[in-house]
């Protein structure tokens, strides 16, 4: 072959040790519901204080029927919680089962993972949006939060919420993707 | 059998550099690279030694490469056309100050035929496998590589 000290130099730059990029990682699913974990355990703390301290108060003033709307939203508050400690369980269940199956095993708990997988999506949907609007709508009919105190942070929280979901959920769903193809592709779908 | 385990030992390093010259850093490249892996996986399974091992994993991560590529491609491909020739030893003035990261980059804008011949000459394939790998003839690959090259150093000097 002729030489070519273009080439050659060129090789020599393009073979320059560059970070192993082909391990053989699955997606890390619990490192994108973290975030969400996090808003969802603020949102039941805040509104579950919230909800604790108007019910004492009602139930004080003797109005059982408000106490008991507020002691039941502290109560959907904890759910909340215990919710998205589930999400991110879950996530990171699914991480070390994609991280520890070996190839031939895939297919057998394809089914398994997919219903883990829509598991977590349901959650992420109720944790972020079904239990925060219920509690605040509860409060507010139960007359323990001010209108103007709530307009203002159900305004506050949907921006939140929106820029949230505008950083995480494209991952979220993205991630999701590359879970479904990699079941697909290894488990010979 | 040959098995990713020993594919990636092997030629761990090449396949990484063909994921570079298709994608750039950051989660598209982890996902090409997650994609070469699992069609090498499955790939492997029909490889009964019709040609070398390093051309066949090359052969099949620019295939994968170049699904990906057209699969994301938001702008139209750079012509094939004619670039003023370089002359020898311009080009590799040029890559001396340039790092990697920026030749990845450089490789990257060549149309995908050129980008193609050249990070497989790169890879030290002589001119009948790279013919043999792409599926064209060895004057296509000399043609490409020379085109390439010029290319290559224009963008290099203008990026």
């Amino acid at each position: 072959m002729i030489p070519d000290p273009d080439l050659d130099a060129l090789t020599r730059t393009w073979r320059t040790p560059m970070p192993d990029t082909l391990e053989f990682a699955p997606p890390k699913l619990s490192h994108v519901a973290r975030w969400e974990a996090r808003v969802g355990y603020a949102t039941a703390l805040f509104l579950g204080t919230f909800a604790l301290g108007a019910g004492g108060d009602a139930l004080r003033r003797g109005d059982l029927p408000q106490g008991a709307l507020a002691v039941f939203a502290a109560v959907l508050a904890v759910a909340t919680g215990r919710a998205v400690a589930r999400l991110r369980a879950r996530a990171a269940e699914a991480d070390a089962l994609l991280t520890g199956t070996p190839l031939q095993l895939l297919e057998g708990r394809r089914r398994h993972l997919q219903t883990r997988l829509c598991s977590i999506r349901g959650r992420t949907a109720w944790a972020f949006t079904l239990v925060p609007v219920g509690l605040w709508g509860a409060l507010a009919a139960a007359g323990a939060v001010p209108l103007p105190l709530a307009a203002v942070s159900a305004v506050g929280y949907a921006a939140w919420l929106a820029g949230l979901h505008l950083r995480t959920a494209p991952r979220l769903a993205a991630e999701l993707r590359r879970v479904e193809a990699w079941i697909g592709e290894l488990g010979g779908a | 059998m040959t098995d990713w385990n020993e594919v990636r030992a092997l030629h761990g390093a090449a396949l990484a550099r063909v994921v570079a010259s298709y994608a750039p850093p950051g989660p598209d490249r982890e996902e090409l690279a997650q994609e070469v892996a699992i069609a090498l996986v499955r790939a492997l399974e029909r490889f009964r030694g019709e040609a070398s091992v390093k051309t066949f994993v090359l052969r099949v991560a620019h295939n994968v490469g170049l699904r990906h590529a057209l699969r994301r491609r938001q702008l139209p491909e750079p012509s094939d056309g004619e670039v003023a020739d370089a002359a020898p030893g311009v080009l590799a003035h040029l890559v001396a100050h340039a790092d990697r990261e920026r030749l990845h980059a450089a490789v990257r804008a060549l149309p995908l035929a050129q980008r193609q011949v050249l990070t497989l000459a790169l890879e030290e394939l002589d001119h009948p496998t790279i013919a043999e790998v792409l599926g064209i003839s060895e004057n296509a690959v000399a043609t490409r590589l020379f085109r390439a090259k010029a290319r290559l150093a224009a963008l290099l000097e203008h990026p």
